[in-house]
């Protein structure tokens, strides 16, 4: 144990309420007087420090020795609790919204033992393996890890093996997805434009029934098109179909599409083409519904 | 990046004590996991103890009892202190052995100065004996025991060498006479008496008064004027004798020799002879050898005149009707046959009474004779048997009733005989009444003199004061004398040089204090007067060997021979057994008159009145009696536990009785030697035993197992005798305790009022005896029982705390020295342990001492600041700073979790702050402590 020789002062830090000494290996002391005062600071593993729940001291000297004990003082890291089977929070990643999950990224430790775990869907709580697993943290160690991608607002890490480990962070991977809706009906607008129609429209979606798509126009009748939006083939990945409306002028031009079940529809991948009446150019095209999501896959 | 986290602060490790309660992980602060030899002599900091000094002394065993006793008078010793100490059965001053044969427990030690000692003494009281102890090592018992015989008595000179009276002659005198009251003929009598009549004692007489002699009118009064009673004086005065010739004696200086004539008495230097010429003023001769002395003292008796026995009539017609009874005392010098004459006119009855050795006896009645005309046969007052006398016919004519008769009266031993006469007048001229002894006049006894004298003696220690109880009383001395020699059997207790005598007799109704001898057999010689010692102090009979006690209720089968109970079967006698003690043998009680002389052999007495005289009875003699014995008095039982002296009267208090384990007792005022019976008071039931107590506040408290009183004086109807206390001493008051006293030996005080003792389940404090409060609970809760779960040892970082054993109560004692509490025990290893209780800090540390110790103590007196520490391998040595032990302060903290109980944390460093003690002196205070030097 270190000695401090001018105090003839033993110093034993242990832990786990005094089952564990310090080895005195792991111990270096450093003394420093002033102010009749002996400052000493024990520095463990190199400056590693311990990891422990507690930490105690024993002291020892001669009694004939005389000397005063003034202050003990540890610094350290506050560390999240080992846990075994306990589910981390609904994570949303700070972000509101449907998500389309990819993957966590965990900062953890499991002391060295291989974990499993898996991502659970807030939205139908369905489990979804992460690929990586099981896997080995070694004291803290951030990792990422993917799984197939789902959709959800939020997702948690859970597991079941009965493995110990404590996790400092985990961080959701995802794109924002738009949200299910059975009709997307927008307000009425002129795009910058007089008299102008509507040439066509490039709709990415994903419905599990047809939609019927309907313009508002207020200069005319309002057009319901149906048929050209069938149900698509996944419901996890878009289908980008065109629709073609008949001919049409108006001045401010509505969009409604509805389903008998909820759909999604990608604004960002959106073409409405609209021109101005009498015009020379091309047709504009403009994006004005659907839900947000990302631009292209981050993963 | 997060930084590290710490308190600013830190744990300051201002030493509060340890807390084996809760948790390494759960301990309030300024708690420790574990202490041991620390304290908080800093504020905001933990240091190291003092530490064992070298040897003072060394005893040959553990020592289990130590206080100091100091001692600055001139015969002290040179340091001005000893130190007392316990070890095995043995006490010791300091290394030297002064008494053994205690039980081998801790020792209640009282320092106290004794009431004619300079000195202070230390009082040792143990459950086997008790002893005191002076700073010299003399030692002596606590106490003496009384003499088991009474003094012989020898008259070294009777008061006369012939017939006399002795004290003075009363007269009681009526104006009934039957011949002038309503009856015709003299009938008065004595209650006791079968005669036909009135009882003369039941109408008070008109008149009392005293004179010198028997002898009214002895010429012959007038009825029309008052009798006359003949006066004696005494004449003293200083002489010188020599027997040149003849046996001479020449008048010095006082009163001269005028009024003297031959065959009176004269007393010179307090031996009686015989006037044998007419003496001329100046000088005299008597029968006997003088010697040649030198103005040497004398005194004698001589007629005076007369005085009128009742100077005013009683009725009409003058001095002619009334009736006297005359009472005085004979003093018979020798036994033998006395021939007594009554001369009187009208009627007398008169009598003689016996002595308690002695008797007086008479020829009865002859031819012409009778006792008296109605035939009492008892004297009127004092029931006295009558002497015979003339008849009615034989003695009354038309002029009166006229008596002369002489009787011889045998008397069967020297000494003090009563004599009544019973005298009726009824107007006849002539009227006499005078008694003479072979043809002459009673002359009172020259000077006073000492008559039906008792005496009894007590022991005494000139060096302590501690008187015993007295002896038995001598016999009722027949023989009036004007010295004595007493002969008092010497005391073998080594404290006892003196025996002081005391004195009851006809002018002293206690016995009073005569002089003192020494404590051996030779004779005392008591010469002095009734007059002279009357203001003298009385005896007292409260000085009990500490303490009295009751044996328990014994019976058997004895032989009584030569008035001696010799034991045959059954329970066998107690020579503890104090004079007092009532047995029945047969069916008749008896009081021991002393101790049983040993285990076989016993003497009691009982007392008769015969004649108006009590007769001390002895055991009647008989085989196979059984006795009895239902409360036995028991002298000098121990008690283990005595605290006090208290404030003002001093008193210290005991507990610890056996035969009486709820009966608290204390000593007489300011007397630690003497335990009066009256002096105890039963408290609680045996089944609650009282175990110990404390002085807080110049009062006793006194705590059972399961309570505690505050013991308040009782200024109201509290009476000192000299038997004892009439009356409660105290006024016992339950201080509310709801803890009583565990272990006896646990419980101690502080300066400051606090009472500190151990509770079946902790330590608890009493601020001057009022509701305790524990001070174990917090801390040390589990290192005793509760609830009858036995607590194990408590493990903190490695080291071990063994609670204490309480099977062994007799290793567990308390001690306080100036705001540290020490309790030490045994565990159950049997190993010594030692808590401390930091008063100030209210908290506890485990002190491991190189030596072991069995006990602490402080160092009581002035420029002394040190505590004792008594230790397992017999030395005695001081904690002092600076000392030379070999010893380990340890410091345990408690284990910090930083609030979080269940995250692990990542300790980056650890800061602690130090400094170096002040050590290497020595204590720079006298006493045990800071002389160095010595080995270990």
């Amino acid at each position: 144990m270190p000695v401090i020789a001018d105090l003839q002062l033993t110093i034993t830090p242990a832990t786990g309420l005094y089952a564990n000494t310090v080895p005195d290996s792991v111990i270096v002391a450093s003394e420093r007087t002033g102010q009749g005062r002996n400052q000493i600071v024990l520095d463990f593993n190199s400056g590693d420090g311990l990891y422990a729940r507690d930490l105690g001291t024993t002291f020892q000297w001669p009694t004939l020795a005389g000397t005063v004990l003034r202050r003990w003082q540890p610094s350290l890291l506050e560390m999240p609790e080992t846990v075994y089977a306990r589910a981390t929070d609904w994570d949303d990643a700070g972000t509101p919204g449907a998500k389309f999950f990819q993957g966590f990224v965990i900062s953890a430790d499991s002391y060295n033992v291989a974990k499993t775990f898996l991502i659970e869907s807030q939205d139908d709580h369905s489990f979804h393996a992460v690929y990586e697993t099981p896997a080995t943290f070694n004291q803290q160690q951030e990792i990422a890890f993917s799984c197939d991608p789902f959709i959800a607002h939020a997702a948690r890490l859970t597991s079941t093996d009965g493995v110990r480990w404590r996790v400092w962070k985990s961080r959701p991977v995802f794109q924002p997805y738009p949200e299910l809706g059975t009709v997307w009906k927008t307000e009425m607008v002129n795009f910058g434009m007089g008299w102008q129609h509507v040439r066509l429209l490039n709709i990415p979606y994903i419905a599990a029934n047809p939609v019927t798509m309907t313009l508002i126009f207020d200069q005319q009748a309002n057009m319901v098109i149906s048929g050209q939006m069938p149900a698509t083939a996944s419901l996890l990945y878009p289908t980008k179909q065109k629709v073609i409306p008949s001919a049409n002028k108006s001045k401010l031009i509505g969009f409604q599409a509805t389903s008998s079940s909820p759909f999604r529809i990608f604004q960002e991948m959106l073409e409405v083409w609209v021109g101005p009446w009498g015009r020379t150019d091309s047709y504009t095209v403009v994006r004005p519904f659907g839900g947000r999501a990302s631009a292209g896959a981050d993963v | 990046m997060a930084n590290y986290d710490r308190d600013k602060e830190g744990l300051v490790l201002d030493f509060r004590g340890i807390d084996l309660v809760n948790p390494v992980d759960r301990i309030p602060e300024g708690k420790f996991a574990y202490a041991q030899n620390v304290r908080r002599y800093l504020g905001g900091g933990t240091t190291t103890r003092a530490t064992q000094d070298s040897t003072s002394f060394t005893l040959p065993a553990s020592v289990h009892s130590l206080r100091r006793l100091n001692d600055l008078t001139p015969a002290g010793p040179v340091l001005g202190f000893v130190i007392i100490g316990g070890a095995a059965d043995k006490i010791y001053a300091n290394a030297t052995q002064v008494d053994s044969g205690y039980s081998g427990n801790q020792v209640s030690l009282i320092p106290f100065r004794p009431n004619t000692s300079v000195q202070p003494w230390m009082y040792c009281f143990d459950s086997q004996k008790s002893g005191k102890v002076r700073s010299d090592g003399l030692r002596y018992r606590v106490g003496v025991a009384e003499p088991q015989a009474a003094p012989a008595v020898n008259a070294i000179a009777t008061a006369a060498s012939s017939i006399s009276l002795v004290g003075n002659v009363t007269a009681q005198v009526w104006g009934d006479s039957p011949h002038s009251g309503p009856v015709a003929t003299y009938i008065w009598k004595n209650a006791s008496d079968p005669a036909p009549g009135i009882v003369r004692a039941s109408t008070p007489p008109n008149v009392t008064t005293t004179g010198s002699s028997l002898i009214f009118d002895p010429g012959g009064g007038h009825p029309e004027v008052a009798m006359q009673w003949t006066v004696y004086a005494v004449a003293t005065g200083v002489v010188n004798t020599d027997d040149t010739g003849t046996h001479n004696v020449h008048w010095v200086s006082g009163n001269d020799f005028g009024t003297l004539a031959p065959g009176q008495q004269i007393t010179i230097n307090n031996v009686s002879y015989v006037i044998a010429t007419v003496p001329t003023n100046i000088l005299l001769t008597v029968t006997a050898v003088v010697g040649t002395q030198t103005a040497v003292s004398y005194s004698a008796v001589s007629q005076q005149g007369t005085q009128p026995v009742f100077p005013t009539k009683l009725e009409g017609e003058g001095f002619q009707d009334f009736n006297m009874v005359i009472s005085g005392t004979l003093f018979v010098p020798t036994a033998g046959t006395y021939n007594f004459t009554l001369v009187s006119k009208d009627d007398t009855m008169w009598g003689i009474g016996s002595t308690a050795t002695g008797n007086a006896t008479w020829p009865a009645p002859g031819s012409g004779q009778f006792l008296s005309v109605q035939g009492e046969i008892k004297t009127a007052i004092n029931g006295y048997p009558l002497l015979p006398r003339p008849n009615y016919a034989n003695s009354h004519t038309d002029g009166g009733f006229t008596i002369n008769v002489t009787v011889p009266v045998t008397f069967s031993a020297a000494g003090n005989y009563p004599i009544e006469l019973n005298y009726d007048y009824w107007f006849h001229s002539g009227r006499t009444l005078v008694v003479t002894v072979n043809g002459s006049n009673l002359a009172p006894i020259p000077g006073a003199v000492i008559s039906s004298a008792q005496y009894r003696y007590v022991y005494r220690s000139s060096q302590t004061g501690a008187l015993s109880n007295p002896s038995p009383p001598s016999p009722q001395q027949n023989v009036a004398s004007v010295s004595n020699a007493l002969v008092a059997t010497p005391s073998l207790d080594p404290q006892v040089d003196s025996i002081d005598f005391y004195r009851m007799d006809a002018g002293l109704l206690n016995f009073t204090y005569v002089g003192t001898g020494p404590n051996s057999a030779a004779a005392f010689t008591d010469t002095l007067l009734s007059t002279d010692i009357s203001g003298n102090p009385i005896l007292q009979f409260d000085n009990f060997e500490p303490f009295p006690s009751i044996d328990l209720p014994r019976k058997g089968v004895v032989n009584v021979v030569g008035n001696v109970a010799q034991w045959v079967s059954g329970d066998q006698f107690n020579i503890r057994w104090l004079p007092g003690t009532v047995i029945v043998v047969g069916t008749v009680a008896y009081t021991l008159d002393k101790r049983p002389t040993d285990t076989t052999h016993l003497t009691a007495t009982n007392t008769e009145i015969i004649g108006g005289v009590p007769h001390i009875v002895s055991l009647a003699n008989g085989s196979n009696l059984p006795y009895q014995i239902t409360e036995p008095i028991l002298a000098s039982q121990q008690l283990p536990y005595c605290w006090g002296p208290t404030d003002n009267i001093n008193f210290t208090f005991g507990v610890g009785d056996p035969l009486r384990p709820g009966t608290l007792y204390w000593c007489k005022g300011s007397n630690l030697d003497s335990a009066p019976q009256t002096n105890q008071q039963d408290l609680t039931s045996p089944s609650e035993p009282l175990q110990n107590g404390a002085m807080i506040s110049g009062l006793g408290v006194v705590l059972s197992t399961e309570r505690g009183w505050v013991i308040q004086p009782n200024f109201f109807d509290a009476l000192a005798s000299v038997t004892g206390t009439i009356g409660s001493t105290w006024t016992i008051q339950d201080g509310g305790f709801t803890r009583g006293l565990y272990i006896p030996r646990c419980i101690a005080i502080d300066g400051g009022g606090r009472i500190f003792y151990r509770g079946k389940d902790g330590v608890y404090v009493s601020i001057r005896g009022g509701p305790e409060k524990s001070i174990t609970d917090t801390d040390l809760y589990n290192l005793f029982v509760h609830e009858g779960e036995i607590p194990q040892p408590v493990t903190r970082a490695g080291f071990v705390c063994f609670p204490p054993d309480d099977n062994n109560p007799n290793a567990q004692r308390f001690a306080v020295g100036n705001g540290y509490l020490y309790y030490d025990y045994q565990d159950v290893n049997g190993v010594l342990r030692t808590l401390v209780y930091d008063i100030l800090a209210s908290g506890w540390v485990f002190d491991v001492y190189q030596f072991a110790v069995a006990v602490h103590a402080l160092e009581e007196g002035s420029k002394v600041n040190n505590t004792l520490l008594g230790c397992s391998n017999g030395t005695v040595r001081p904690l002092a700073l600076g000392g030379n032990e070999t010893a380990t302060s340890i410091l345990v903290t408690p284990t910090d979790l930083k609030g979080d109980a269940r995250a692990d944390k990542h300790w980056g460093d650890l800061y602690i702050e130090a400094e170096a003690g002040l050590r290497g002196g020595t204590s720079n205070v006298p006493g045990m402590g800071g002389g160095g030097g010595g080995g270990s």
